[in-house]
């Protein structure tokens, strides 16, 4: 027999008793904490993925909600130009409006006005006239006519004048 | 060389054989460099001598063709205890693991949730290996799986870095010997049984001795599944043995050629084939390691089913 | 005489067992071949379940060489 296949009960002993020892100390002392630490690790890395997983959706779900906000923005925009125009056309034309009524009411007034000045110039030339004629026709007439039957006649006379007016 | 006493016929294969297996004391290569404590236990006596010289002094025993026997009748004694060679060189690649482990564990504790670097990584990158694909998957239970990684873990460090320590020159395998190998095929068999007691109980594994099969089939099957269990074992421990053994006799067998054949010219192709003999031993280590760590756990795994 | 006898049964038992396991081995790496390249999903599993197989072909001649080496170290 060969002296490498002998089974010798010392060496197999020794065996057992240097693995059982390793195995024992290498158990507790490294296999333990590189274990742990191992499933620490992979925990994360997976805590890590959800995280990001997580992070990425709101993203995304933020995205569509500043896409809906803008959306809503624009649209909001194009009511409020639109409102504006139509506003700015209602306060255009009113403004027109009130333009033409100011100035019809200050050219009826003028008119007025005119017509009022036209009368009391009128009635103060008719006075004017009267006075004058009345004066001249008293200057002429002073000798030969009392007052009043020739005030009378020059009265008549402008009646006559008054209505043909 | 060490092994002067295997030298009785002048065969070169033969004595070169020699130098496999274990011997009293520590050898770097063919050169014994320290003396060991030999421990005897005989006749309910233990008997321990600081060396070999100190044992011949003590004119109880004496070395025969590198085993201590009686000087009164020849015979061996009951039990011999020594610290051998072997034995130096598992300490060593305990220590040398040890160190290692000790080196890649620190940066855990300074920080776990750092990325592995160098050395961690190595180890770490085997040792979610073995966690995932050899382990966990072979063994359904996982609580089972769990409790016995550490287990696991440990067999295929400490068979690697045997292996490993026989493939350095001058080192010498420790794997290479049947008693070392029979006894790691041991603590496998206490596992693969204990472990599928532990899961599903006495009975259920009793019932598994019985093969599956009808109930009179049973004489058949019962001494055959009974030898299974035992083969298994004693195949793991064989294989193991045989692999690291067999690249060493090969090389042997491919430098002994040179001196066979007493010419120098043999010698490039002699380098050439134990080059290849010798990266293809490197492969072998990974690979036997893997393969008596799996091997372990597909037999758990198998023992452990609820099913036949 | 005996002597030469056992090393002749070596030799031929060691040619005989690396037939047998070298036959073995071989189909089995085709098969595994095969079903890697039908299934290259799978590739990793049938890798492992090859060298769990070939490691059980192994095994055998490997109990088969020593029975060889045995012989040929025989002595007496």
């Amino acid at each position: 027999m060969p002296n490498f296949l002998e089974v010798s009960p010392g060496l197999l002993f020794w065996t057992l008793v240097n693995f059982g020892i390793f195995l024992i100390l290498v158990a507790r002392y490294a296999w333990k904490p590189l274990l742990q630490a191992l499933e620490q690790r992979e925990q994360r890395i997976a805590e890590s993925l959800n995280y990001a997983e997580q992070a990425r959706r709101e993203a995304e779900r933020l995205l569509q909600e500043a896409q809906e906000q803008l959306r809503v923005a624009q649209q909001e925009m194009q009511r409020l130009v639109r409102e504006g125009k139509q506003q700015a056309e209602a306060f255009l034309r009113e403004a027109a409006e009130q333009a033409e009524h100011i100035k019809r009411q200050k050219l009826e007034e003028a008119e007025r006005e005119i017509h009022r000045q036209l009368e009391r110039a009128y009635a103060q030339l008719y006075a004017d006239v009267v006075n004058l004629v009345l004066e001249g026709t008293t200057q002429l007439l002073q000798q030969t006519l009392d007052s009043t039957a020739h005030r009378q006649l020059v009265e008549s006379f402008l009646a006559e004048v008054a209505r043909h007016n | 060389m060490s092994a002067a006493h295997t030298r009785s016929d002048g065969n070169v294969f033969t004595h070169l054989l020699g130098e496999l297996g274990d011997h009293h004391g520590f050898y770097v290569g063919p050169y014994k460099v320290a003396e060991l404590p030999i421990i005897l236990w005989d006749n309910g006596q233990l008997h321990i001598y600081p060396s070999s010289a100190a044992m011949e002094a003590g004119r109880l025993y004496r070395m025969e063709q590198g085993h201590p026997v009686r000087v009164t009748d020849g015979q061996k004694p009951t039990l011999d205890l020594s610290i051998t060679n072997l034995v130096v060189y598992q300490w060593i690649g305990i220590a040398l693991l040890g160190l290692f482990l000790w080196r890649s564990l620190r940066r855990y504790r300074q920080n776990p949730l750092e990325p592995p670097r160098g050395l961690q990584n190595a180890i770490e990158a085997i040792v979610v290996f073995l966690r995932d694909e050899v382990v966990r998957p072979n063994i359904g239970s996982t609580g089972l799986a769990n409790g016995l990684l550490p287990y696991f873990l440990t067999l295929f460090f400490f068979i690697l870095i045997l292996n490993l320590l026989g493939l350095i020159p001058g080192g010498h395998t420790a794997t290479g010997s049947l008693a070392v190998t029979g006894a790691l095929a041991l603590t496998a068999f206490v596992v693969i049984n204990g472990g599928a007691i532990a899961t599903i109980g006495f009975k259920k594994w009793l019932q598994h001795l019985l093969g599956g099969g009808p109930l009179w089939l049973s004489p058949i099957l019962v001494p055959i599944e009974i030898i299974g269990m035992f083969a298994k074992a004693f195949a793991l421990c064989v294989r193991l043995f045989a692999n690291m053994t067999a690249g060493h006799i090969a090389l042997l067998s491919l430098v002994g050629l040179i001196f066979f054949f007493e010419t120098v010219l043999i010698a490039p192709i002699s380098v050439a084939f134990s080059v290849f003999v010798y990266c293809l031993e490197t492969l072998v280590a990974f690979l036997q390691a893997y393969i008596f760590t799996i091997l372990t756990a597909v037999f758990l795994g198998l023992a452990s089913e609820e099913t036949h | 005489m005996e002597l030469g006898l056992a090393w002749l049964a070596a030799g031929i038992g060691v040619g005989i067992s690396v037939l047998g396991a070298g036959t073995g081995i071989g189909r089995l790496g085709a098969a595994a071949l095969e079903a890697a390249s039908r299934q290259p999903e799978t590739a990793a599993e049938t890798r492992t379940l090859m060298l769990i197989a070939a490691a059980l072909i192994e095994g055998i001649a490997l109990i088969a060489c020593i029975v060889c080496i045995l012989l040929a170290v025989k002595t007496a």
